[in-house]
């Protein structure tokens, strides 16, 4: 029962010296229905060949495609805005989700593969909300010592370490009888993270451990965290909105929009040199109290595009700054050819029209910032489109389309130790064109 | 004579656990065109404060002291109804946190905002409509008199936000009060709402008092800053003042608390401890117990405000700046509690 401590001591050498990742994580994806339940998803469709039904399997795409790994010891932190799936992905992570698709390996095994127990005994989970994961009922002693009796600790064993735990993160060892509501939002986090810790893990996942707590307690909280790592040579995945958060505790961090990363780089290097657009804005929206530092810029119109149906391309574009025009356009001339392009995919161009000439007109007028070739592809393509050839009118348009718009960018490396997804940065053989 | 006067107010809750003295002995100014933020941490008497101004304490809290002016007018003398019909919305309005919960989620956006506007002017129901349009237009909602139709659910969280600065400004009120507006946002809609509240302020020369935690925020939208600490006022000066020149031991402390992005683990000197109850605060000034500069006379009574500034005010109450006091001489800029975890957990609890 109590070889664990053995164990763990051993694993823990062994992955220094080898120097593995202790996590690992490929292709990771995780989808949810937008409807679910027999019927929820049934459709009429007329036009379908057989029976008038179709089903509506669109998703939202919380997680779609991440990779990364994180070395024992190391912090890595994920940043990005609501909704951009950072929370699911920690989620997917620990197990909580069913993965749509991608493994996960821990210590070199994958996740689903390894016995659940053991899994559970070396990876733990720190939540935001001390207040809702906390039982208000149970002494806070008994809290801490829950995972020690899922791992089969007896009842003095685990008294004595939970009472050990409670002045390791800086609480008293007579709060063992008191209940969670006593507790201030810090003291509950340090409770919290005294629970994930006694038994002993390797990793811990903290999703948002400190938001929502004062800047004074956040600061206490985070060297608590600083201290712990030291001490126990744990591993942390620390999913944050707050950058200055990240910075303040990570070795490497991750930006995610939409699903996916797209940037990942040591922490330094990312908040003095940011490789994406998105990266970029994100850092220039945080206000900084300092007044002799640069005040917030808001450079991100719009919000974020929906999770189900996300822009095409790199997810970005629809708000990038940076976004690359293609050549010979002027950004009103391409605006006005992206009006006839998503008229002609939503198939809306006016039938009655019978002049192809007159449509493209009305469309792109006599705007200079539209290269002769491209208004020549227009005119064909509206032809087409009173045809009726739809799909072909569509593709001839794409045919200029911004490589922002055609192509997702990959992430590729920028630099020692840095990646980021952007055409930008990749373009012209790594020649990077600076906005 | 400023716009809003606040003069030693007093706001208690009496619950069954005691008398929690929210607010205790707060005085602030602003002037007209003016913005003043006012930050703390969460408990210090913030959002209180300006409720308070507003009339919106409800039971079992009450303003039970002090006086707040008006453009002259004594507002603690106003019944709930004069309050309601001649000072809320139409010269004072309020901006909560919560969008989603301030807006009425039956009505549509701009049947809402065209209330506010028939109720508290002359404006005809027509008039109302297209004000309304200009308004939201102003806020910067795109394509404002398709969505004037629709219903809060309809928008984002910021575009919500952004209705309810409409509604706000909707009968040009000259004081605007905003109770941690952009807390719950994502920071690129915040910068969004920050760039706002500066238009505004250019385009209708409103006054503003602001709340939050977040001195960044602060010095985005605001002129002067007041820093609270359990119910007291600790603090008053202009913004870069404070930030370069910090008197009080509790601002110096916030400052070093602060995470910002261009500061790493080692810069970052957190303050020890957690507030003390508002229910029994300690005597004298409140601060002494994680003060690292405290001496003995701090116990004793309240310390009064102190002018340090040179040009323009700079108010510190704290007898570190009275020179008939005599104390050892404290090393203030080492200062800083012990941030020794097993320190800082435990004050709140004994």
């Amino acid at each position: 029962m109590s070889t664990i401590d053995q164990r763990d001591t051993d694993d823990r050498t062994d992955r220094v010296d080898g120097r593995e990742p202790l996590l690992e994580v490929t292709d990771l994806q995780k989808h949810f229905p937008v409807h679910s339940g027999l019927f929820a998803s049934v459709r009429f469709d007329r036009d379908s060949g057989g029976l008038p039904v179709r089903f509506d399997e669109s998703s939202v795409k919380a997680v779609d495609g991440v990779s990364f790994s994180v070395e024992p010891g190391e912090t890595l932190g994920v940043v990005g805005e609501s909704g951009c799936g950072k929370s699911t992905l920690a989620r997917t992570i620990v197990g909580l989700e069913e993965p749509t698709a991608g493994e996960v390996r821990f210590d070199g095994e994958r996740t689903d593969e390894i016995e659940e127990s053991e899994f559970r005994k070396r990876t733990q989970m720190v939540f935001q909300d001390p207040q809702s994961s906390l039982n208000g009922r149970r002494k806070i002693g008994h809290i801490i010592e829950d995972p020690l009796e899922g791992a089969g600790w007896e009842k003095s064993r685990r008294q004595e370490r939970s009472l050990e735990l409670l002045e390791q993160v800086g609480l008293k060892r007579e709060y063992y009888n008191r209940y969670p509501h006593e507790f201030s939002g810090g003291q509950r986090q340090r409770i919290n993270l005294a629970r994930s810790l006694s038994i002993n893990p390797d990793l811990v996942i903290a999703d948002e451990p400190v938001s929502g707590l004062d800047v004074s307690v956040q600061a206490q909280i985070l060297n608590l965290m600083d201290d712990l790592q030291e001490e126990y040579g744990l591993t942390y995945l620390l999913i944050s909105h707050d950058l200055s958060v990240v910075r303040y505790i990570a070795d490497r961090v991750a930006v995610m929009y939409l699903g996916e990363f797209v940037e990942l780089s040591p922490t330094e290097e990312l908040f003095t040199d940011q490789h994406h657009p998105y990266t970029r804005s994100l850092l220039r929206s945080v206000p900084n109290p300092d007044p002799d530092q640069p005040g917030v810029q808001s450079v991100l119109g719009g919000t974020v595009p929906s999770a189900s149906n996300p822009p095409r391309g790199c997810r970005f574009h629809t708000r990038c700054p940076d976004f690359i025009l293609p050549d010979g356009f002027s950004s009103d001339g391409y605006e006005a050819y992206e009006r006839l392009l998503d008229d002609v995919r939503d198939r809306t161009i006016d039938a009655d029209a019978n002049e192809p000439s007159a449509v493209v007109d009305a469309y792109l007028g006599d705007s200079d910032g539209i290269p002769t070739a491209a208004r020549g592809d227009a005119e064909r393509a509206v032809e087409r489109a009173l045809e009726g050839e739809w799909a072909t009118a569509r593709e001839t348009l794409e045919a200029h389309e911004s490589v922002c718009q055609s192509t997702a960018p990959a992430l590729e490396s920028t630099a020692a130790g840095r990646v980021a997804a952007c055409h930008l940065e990749v373009d012209e053989g790594g020649d990077s064109r600076e906005p | 004579m400023s716009l809003l006067e606040v003069e030693d107010l007093r706001t208690y809750f009496f619950t069954a656990d005691g008398i929690v003295q929210a607010v205790d002995g707060v005085s602030f100014e602003v002037d007209t065109g003016e913005s003043l933020g006012i930050v703390g941490e969460s408990g210090a008497g913030k959002s209180v404060a300006v409720k308070s101004i507003m009339g919106l304490i409800r039971d079992p809290g009450r303003v039970v002291d002090g006086s707040i002016r008006f453009d002259g007018r004594e507002l603690t003398d106003l019944s709930e109804r004069e309050l309601r019909q001649e000072i809320r919305g139409n010269e004072i309005a309020i901006i909560f946190q919560d969008a989603m919960s301030a807006l009425n989620p039956v009505f549509t956006v701009g049947s809402q905002i065209e209330e506010v506007i028939v109720e508290n002017t002359d404006r005809s129901p027509k008039e109302a409509r297209s004000r309304a349009v200009e308004l939201l237009d102003d806020v910067g909602i795109p394509d404002p008199e398709q969505r004037i139709d629709e219903y809060p659910h309809q928008y984002s969280g910021g575009m919500q936000q952004r209705a309810m600065i409409a509604m706000a400004l909707a009968c040009d009120p000259r004081l605007i009060i905003a109770d941690e507006p952009t807390t719950a946002l994502d920071v690129t809609i915040q910068a969004g709402i920050l760039d706002l509240f500066d238009d505004i302020q250019e385009k209708y020369e409103t006054s503003m008092v602001y709340v939050t935690h977040d001195l960044g925020v602060v010095r985005e939208v605001c002129d002067r800053v007041g820093v609270m600490y359990l119910g007291n006022m600790v603090e008053c000066a202009p913004y870069d003042e404070l930030y370069r020149n910090p008197k009080h031991p509790y601002t110096q402390s916030l400052l070093n608390s602060v995470v910002t992005p261009d500061e790493t683990l080692d810069e970052i000197d957190p303050i020890g401890g957690t507030m003390p109850s508002a229910v029994s605060p300690p005597s004298g000034c409140r601060f002494r117990t994680r003060c690292p500069a405290a001496f003995d006379d701090c116990s004793k009574a309240t310390p009064p405000s102190y002018d340090v500034g040179e040009d323009d005010p700079h108010e510190v109450a704290c007898l570190l700046y009275d020179e008939t006091v005599s104390r050892a001489e404290p090393a203030l800029h080492e200062s800083n509690t012990d941030t020794d975890p097993a320190e800082s957990g435990g004050t709140a609890d004994d």
